[in-house]
């Protein structure tokens, strides 16, 4: 009796596991690939690069990982592991998003200036408004550092970088030295 | 005694046959549940193109409307300039209220300020509306005023764009609404200093975004504190739901380069569309 039931226990527990692994596995497709974690210098004719943006890009836009370079240096987690990732520089990126932090305060102010001819008070735009302020000073010092660096068009496209690198599993460090 | 023993064994089940039963089942349940998450993210994508489709709609009605021009993207006075009777205040999505059966919210919108009847998008606030959120955006929330579509300011400037003479480069080829999260978040590191900023992104307040050139033009999935606040957002991670100045609803391929999507950005930048588009 017992050595009938045993290879049917065997076949019930089988089944069921490959149920569950494979439920899993359509949950888990997304973040199963492997990552690495990508640390160095950017420099820029020698010096290091005061502030930018450095972006990894894999097969594609979900595969596309961008971090903040701050006096030549960077972190970027959860970069796709492969050969051949394409990585971009650039500085634009910092005035773009000081200039949205600016519309977005200038907004909120012209609406404070409405809601007082109205009477009216909102507390939290107020906080927002203070919030704005702090993100712009933040930004503006950025946009100090970078002022007048223009780096060549190609370290900010894609398609035409000549910078690349291999990622793999883990911690690796990768200096950038861009031309002017 | 022994008649009724032989009646339980007829109708009964074998151990064996219980086990291989046991087995299937949870072979098909592994099926079921793989099919299920598969049809709730088709399912999620059908309603975001609907959402989308429904406010590119209402954009189209409100420029045949005797406006004569598409509502702008930020938050402005609109159709006419400033504080004047009966003009109204709000970015696009408040805007075309009235063109998406929400008339009545709208006009409860409708307040005093210094002396002049105008109605103020701000008046809306925590008000939610099911068409503005995606069920697939990662921070979307029930009842939540915050929006899952952003408009692009550079199609939809303050002044108000015409149909179709504000848009050399055609109608079919450039993006009014694109998807985005309802709230992104920049981390950036200056100074030694890391911080993390959240911006909420509300249908009636602040809900756009304005593309600038450069290598990355939009976002497909990414993980919540990853959503940059000057980028849109796709919520399936190979594509991305953008609303065209035609009124069609488009699903860009994640594998669309930044030059043919910043192409498809610009209203009158004289460009051509990649074969990527």
């Amino acid at each position: 009796m017992t050595s009938r039931i045993a290879p049917l226990l065997f076949f019930a527990f089988l089944a069921s596991g490959l149920a569950i692994a494979r439920a899993e596995g359509e949950k888990e497709k997304k973040t199963s690939d492997p990552r690495g974690e990508v640390s160095g210098i950017v420099r820029l004719a020698g010096r290091e690069l005061p502030a930018g943006m450095i972006t990894f890009h894999g097969r594609d836009a979900k595969d596309t990982v961008r971090v903040t370079v701050d006096d030549g240096k960077y972190v970027a987690r959860n970069v796709p592991a492969g050969k051949n990732i394409r990585v971009t520089i650039e500085v634009e990126p910092i005035n773009a998003l000081a200039e949205s932090v600016r519309d977005q305060l200038r907004r909120s102010e012209e609406r404070a200036r409405l809601l007082k001819l109205a009477k009216a008070d909102d507390e939290p735009l107020t906080k927002r408004i203070k919030e704005l302020k702090d993100r712009l000073k933040v930004l503006e010092e950025a946009q100090k550092r970078v002022k007048g660096i223009k780096l060549p068009e190609a370290y900010g496209t894609k398609e035409k970088t000549p910078l690349k690198m291999t990622v793999e599993s883990g911690k690796q460090t990768a200096n950038f030295e861009l031309k002017d | 005694m022994s008649h009724f023993g032989s009646a339980r064994k007829r109708r009964g089940l074998t151990l064996m046959q219980l086990l291989v039963l046991l087995a299937l089942l949870l072979f098909l349940l592994g099926f079921l549940l793989a099919a299920t998450a598969r049809f709730r993210n088709a399912s999620e994508s059908v309603t975001s193109r609907n959402n989308l489709h429904q406010i590119m709609v209402g954009l189209i009605n409100f420029a045949n409307s005797p406006v004569d021009k598409l509502p702008p993207g930020s938050a402005t006075w609109f159709p006419k300039k400033g504080l004047v009777a009966n003009n109204s205040y709000g970015p696009c999505l408040f805007h075309i209220l009235p063109f998406l059966e929400q008339d009545p919210l709208y006009k409860s919108t409708r307040k005093n300020i210094d002396g002049k009847p105008v109605y103020a998008s701000w008046e809306a606030a925590g008000k939610s509306v099911k068409v503005f959120m995606a069920p697939g955006d990662p921070t979307w929330e029930q009842g939540s005023d915050r929006t899952s579509y952003l408009a692009n300011e550079l199609a939809l400037p303050e002044t108000g764009a015409r149909l179709p003479n504000s848009f050399p480069d055609g109608i079919s080829n450039t993006i009014l609404i694109a998807e985005g999260y309802s709230q992104a978040t920049d981390t950036v590191t200056f100074g030694g200093q890391t911080t993390t900023w959240k911006t909420d992104r509300r249908w009636w307040d602040n809900s756009t975004w304005k593309p600038a050139a450069g290598a990355v033009m939009f976002q497909v999935a990414p993980p919540v504190d990853a959503a940059s606040s000057m980028l849109p957002q796709g919520f399936t991670p190979d594509s991305i739901n953008v609303g065209l100045a035609d009124g069609s609803v488009r699903t860009v391929d994640a594998s669309c380069s930044s030059t043919t999507f910043y192409a498809a950005c610009t209203p009158a930048g004289n460009d051509v569309l990649g074969n990527d588009w």
